[in-house]
């Protein structure tokens, strides 16, 4: 199967620092990535690159097989949509703003939106569960709507590859299950490839058929495979420098982790003692 | 396409047509010498050589003309900077580029361009000046992470000041005839004898309005900030220069022809955001239509307030945008 994202020995520096160093992966149609790493560690610049926002120093990115720098900034939105940690709140209404998504499809000299256009955004309104809202100003809805307004928007790009810059950032859980959900189960319907960079792991674990590590010290891909594979005890305590156990969620069988406080430690030796 | 969409924008656009008559009727009548609206029809038919007729014709159709032209331009060279930088308090004035076009033009009138290469020199030495400004405005500040930020604003005035003083430096030391042309341009108004500038003025906002609609679209993806449009597919860097030489090119227009006009784009694609929403489409129609109403409608208040005397354009537009800009500063959303 043609993989349908591609990054070839990427690097990436700003101010003479190195932010990123050969990283590579693909991803099968379909799959749900999550890059992880501690902050810092150059996932968004990634992203940043993937949507050509930023240059890469080296390397280069295939969609489907075609290298990003022969497409058009119009070509490449046909086949990927970026959703961003948050939405501007601009004083557009929520339909306003879903069909800003068709803006790759406007042909020359179209003036207005077709009517495929307006049933498309309906479309993954609904989905999302955003209808109701349609009317209401962006800037007036809460930051979980906006995010599924975001979703929504990037939805009616009709991409292939879904790239998601920590949706569930600014979130209660609520909102971060919903959103979670939404993606996994858009994954499967839509047969979408999910890129998502999640800061929360165990949302991570959860969710992902495959994570990408990264190693914020060298700018380096840490390790890359299956939930099971890249979160052990030694690798997440290397990469984070963060004293941590690892469990089975008892409900999904995932790997689940729990953080080790000194105070805990503390308590531990006293009873020990 | 909506239809309640097409509706509202209709009608906005219907009652900005009839605003818009009516102040030209307005100014067509109102003058040192009163004319009857109802006399009109009657002296242009048949008046012909009558002192009346010259009067509206020669002297205050060109100024409604005029007026109309440097209202619309300012006031979409002020939509399209709003919109670029995301800040509703950018406009050609506040950042300079008006400053920036009246140097340039003061250096034509002192170095006599335009005895070389003809009126078109004022228009293009104010077109220079200004893009001078606006490119170094926005180099200045594209380090900054955030681009919106009213640093951008305070670089802005720091130009016009430099600028102005540099306008003083060469009134100082330039030769008395040139001194009063110099003096009698930068006091703006709308008094331009020349049919050839006038004209210009005209065609120039109107295909500068035609042009500018090529980048509604743009306009309304970097309504979510710039990464964002760029994951729509606009090519922002491409989009932000060509926008800031037709920026450039409505204020230099509007600058060599009328002077400085202070915070006309400013106070209008406002007002007509909070009307007609941020939808460029129909935003920067209606803000060319509202600003060439305003700019004559202040043509009018300037000439009757001191009357028989005249004050300049640039003077009510002052005032009232000042007061506006205060108020817009001080409302939350806008942080400093």
């Amino acid at each position: 199967m043609n993989p349908t994202l591609t990054i070839e020995n990427l690097s990436f520096r700003y101010h003479k620092k190195t932010i990123l160093k050969d990283i590579s992966f693909s991803t099968d149609p379909g799959e749900f990535i999550s890059i992880i790493g501690p902050n810092g560690s150059g996932k968004t610049t990634l992203i940043k690159i993937i949507s050509k926002i930023s240059k890469p120093e080296k390397g280069n990115i295939y969609i489907k097989g075609k290298n990003i720098q022969t497409m058009s900034n119009k070509e490449l939105a046909r086949h990927i949509a970026v959703v961003m940690q948050s939405v501007e709140p601009v004083g557009m209404s929520v339909e306003e703003y879903v069909l800003l998504g068709r803006l790759p499809f406007f042909k020359k000299y179209q003036f207005f939106e077709t009517a495929k256009d307006i049933e498309l955004a309906h479309k993954y309104m609904k989905l999302t569960g955003i209808l109701k809202l349609k009317d209401a100003p962006i800037n007036k809805i809460s930051g979980g709507e906006r995010q599924l307004a975001a979703i929504a928007r990037a939805l009616t790009q009709e991409p292939m590859l879904l790239i998601l810059d920590e949706p569930t950032s600014h979130l209660d859980i609520t909102h971060q299950i919903q959103i979670l959900e939404l993606i996994s189960s858009l994954k499967k319907t839509l047969c979408l490839t999910v890129l998502i960079v999640l800061h929360d792991l165990n949302l991570a674990a959860e969710y992902s058929d495959r994570l990408v590590l990264l190693n914020g010290k060298n700018g380096t891909i840490y390790q890359t495979g299956t939930c099971e594979q890249v979160l052990s005890e030694e690798s997440i305590q290397e990469v984070y420098n963060t004293k941590i156990r690892i469990q089975k969620n008892p409900v999904s069988k995932r790997p689940c982790i729990f953080l080790v406080t000194q105070n805990a430690l503390n308590k531990k030796e006293n009873i020990i003692l | 396409m909506k239809q309640n969409q097409i509706k509202h924008w209709s009608i906005i656009l219907i009652l900005l047509m009839i605003i818009l008559i009516f102040v030209s009727l307005l100014s067509l009548c109102v003058g040192s010498a009163g004319i009857k609206l109802t006399d009109i029809p009657h002296i242009l038919f048949y008046g012909q050589g009558s002192a009346d007729h010259s009067i509206l014709l020669g002297i205050r159709l060109p100024r409604i003309i005029l007026g109309l032209s440097i209202g619309g331009a300012l006031s979409l060279a002020g939509a399209l900077l709003q919109g670029v930088f995301k800040n509703p308090l950018v406009e050609p004035y506040t950042l300079g580029i008006s400053g920036g076009a009246s140097l340039g033009v003061c250096i034509n009138i002192l170095f006599k361009f335009y005895s070389e290469i003809g009126i078109i020199a004022y228009p293009l030495s104010g077109f220079l000046g200004a893009s001078l400004v606006i490119f170094l405005v926005y180099s200045l500040n594209n380090k900054a992470r955030d681009i919106q930020s009213n640093r951008m604003l305070l670089t802005g005035v720091m130009i016009s000041y430099v600028a102005s003083s540099l306008v003083m430096l060469l009134m100082a030391i330039s030769k008395s005839d040139d001194l009063q042309n110099i003096v009698l341009w930068i006091m703006g108004s709308l008094d331009e004898p020349n049919t050839i500038l006038i004209k210009m003025a005209l065609f120039g906002s109107l295909a500068g309005l035609v042009i500018s609609y090529f980048f509604c679209f743009d306009l309304n993806a970097m309504l979510l900030g710039e990464d964002e449009a760029a994951n729509l597919g606009v090519n922002t860097t491409r989009t932000k220069k060509y926008l800031f030489i037709l920026a450039s090119f409505l204020t230099g227009l509007s600058v060599s022809v009328a002077g400085i006009i202070m915070f006309a784009g400013l106070i209008v694609p406002h007002f007509m955001r909070m009307i007609a929403g941020p939808d460029h489409r129909i935003l920067l129609i209606s803000s060319f239509l509202a600003g060439a109403a305003f700019l004559v409608l202040c043509d009018v208040i300037a000439r009757v307030i001191i009357s028989p005397l005249e004050l300049p354009v640039g003077v009510i537009t002052g005032i009232i945008g000042g007061i506006i800009f205060i108020w817009a500063l001080s409302r939350k959303q806008v942080t400093l």
